[in-house]
């Protein structure tokens, strides 16, 4: 699972956000006003952010709605004013535009439709009849992947994003603050919290690593 | 700490081995000590379920995401940075060109303001002017007025003289004219 953290800014600088990494040579220029990136940093970056922002869309909303999202996120990113100081600074901001996308399209199919007939605040689509592993593939391992989309609809999506940037990307409690725009020092709790709540399905389900059994 | 109600204190404590614990699922180096203490620590217990679930999880959906990438339902790096320039510069063409519109739309307002007012007060100087060449002039624009509006006509004089009428509608339309050349001008 290492492998397929990808590096947030406390990686990649030390663990301290508020060190401002200097901004690598030709791509960032604030006395000049030039953009955050040109054409190849740009390339870069979205090599290096794509998969892992859409694998976040896909679980905290759905498939279909990350590939729209992906998509308007980081030309969000391009015309807006922020000027990174690094590239895990630009990453944590990219998350924070697709979060805030992500609200705004529930919000808005909320309202749309009739009082009571939309959950705003779906599940993951697909999660009740998508089946993750072949019906043949042995072992409680196979059972537990069926199961896992399903635990995971019966969050809110609160928790399900809190929980996929502390456990799947490794942000830290300041880094997580700042993509869903809540109090640093309530991370913690809210954490502990999501976490109290999915162990609890889990466990009535025999959920859990081999050291658990 | 210990006069908080248990439910608080339930709510905030960690345990400082979580760490350990999440790091023991995803490469699987279990030590005995280890295992032992996640079975007996609620907190690291609640961990390690977590956390097996978004090994399992997470793997499969960058696997998606890498299948979603590959796909056509995803424009590549380049196909969004060229939409987000080509909107860029539009804007930064609609901003420049800010001024000139509105200046152009003033400019239209004051032509109609200032034909309006020519028509209003200028005629009856223009009539005696042209008096001399007048009567073919006139007879033409009234027939012109009258077969335009032939309702005032019939009325016999109660509204607007049909002269006044076909001489205002002259007017605005050599101010219309102006409005399209400078228009024309400028976008040219």
């Amino acid at each position: 699972m290492k492998s397929a953290r990808v590096a947030w800014s406390g990686e990649a600088a030390g663990g301290d956000l508020s060190c401002e990494v200097a901004p690598r040579a030709g791509r960032i220029d604030a006395a000049s006003g030039a953009r955050p990136f040109d054409a190849t940093g740009f390339r870069d970056f979205y090599q290096a952010t794509a998969r892992p922002l859409w694998a976040y869309l896909s679980r905290a909303a759905s498939p279909d709605l990350a590939d729209d999202l992906v998509q308007e996120a980081y030309y969000r990113l391009l015309r807006s004013d922020f000027v990174p100081a690094s590239d895990a600074h630009a990453k944590n901001y990219l998350y924070r535009i697709a979060t805030n996308l992500m609200r705004d399209h529930f919000r808005r199919a909320g309202r749309r439709t009739a009082a009571g007939e939309v959950d705003a605040d779906p599940a993951p689509e697909g999660s009740s009849d998508r089946e993750p592993v072949a019906e043949d593939t042995p072992g409680r391992e196979a059972r537990m992947r069926r199961d896992v989309r399903r635990f995971l609809s019966r969050l809110s999506p609160k928790d399900r994003r809190l929980l996929w940037l502390a456990h799947v990307e490794g942000a830290s409690h300041r880094e997580i603050a700042e993509v869903l725009e809540v109090q640093e020092s309530s991370v913690r709790v809210l954490v502990f919290r999501a976490r109290r709540r999915l162990a609890a399905m889990l466990e009535d389900h025999d959920v859990g690593p081999e050291v658990l059994a | 700490m210990n006069d908080r109600p248990d439910d608080l204190r339930d709510a905030i404590s960690v345990c400082e081995r979580e760490v350990e614990v999440i790091e023991a699922v995803e490469n699987g180096m279990w030590t005995p000590e280890l295992s032992r203490h996640t079975a007996d620590c609620p907190t690291c217990a609640d961990t390690a379920r977590v956390a097996k679930l978004f090994v399992l999880e997470g793997a499969v959906a960058l696997e998606e995401a890498g299948a979603a990438m590959e796909s056509p339902r995803l424009p590549d790096a380049d196909e969004i940075w060229r939409r987000a320039r080509v909107d860029e510069r539009r804007a930064a063409v609609e901003r420049a060109l800010w001024p000139i519109r509105l200046v152009e739309r003033l400019a239209g307002g004051v032509a109609v303001g200032v034909a309006a007012l020519i028509a209003w007060w200028g005629v009856p100087y223009l009539e005696s002017l042209l008096a001399p060449l007048a009567a073919p002039v006139t007879e033409g624009l009234g027939r012109m007025a009258t077969a335009l509006a032939p309702s005032v006509s019939e009325t016999g004089g109660s509204g607007l003289p049909p002269e006044l009428v076909a001489g205002t509608m002259v007017v605005l339309g050599l101010g219309l004219l102006a409005v399209w050349l400078y228009r024309t001008w400028v976008e040219g």
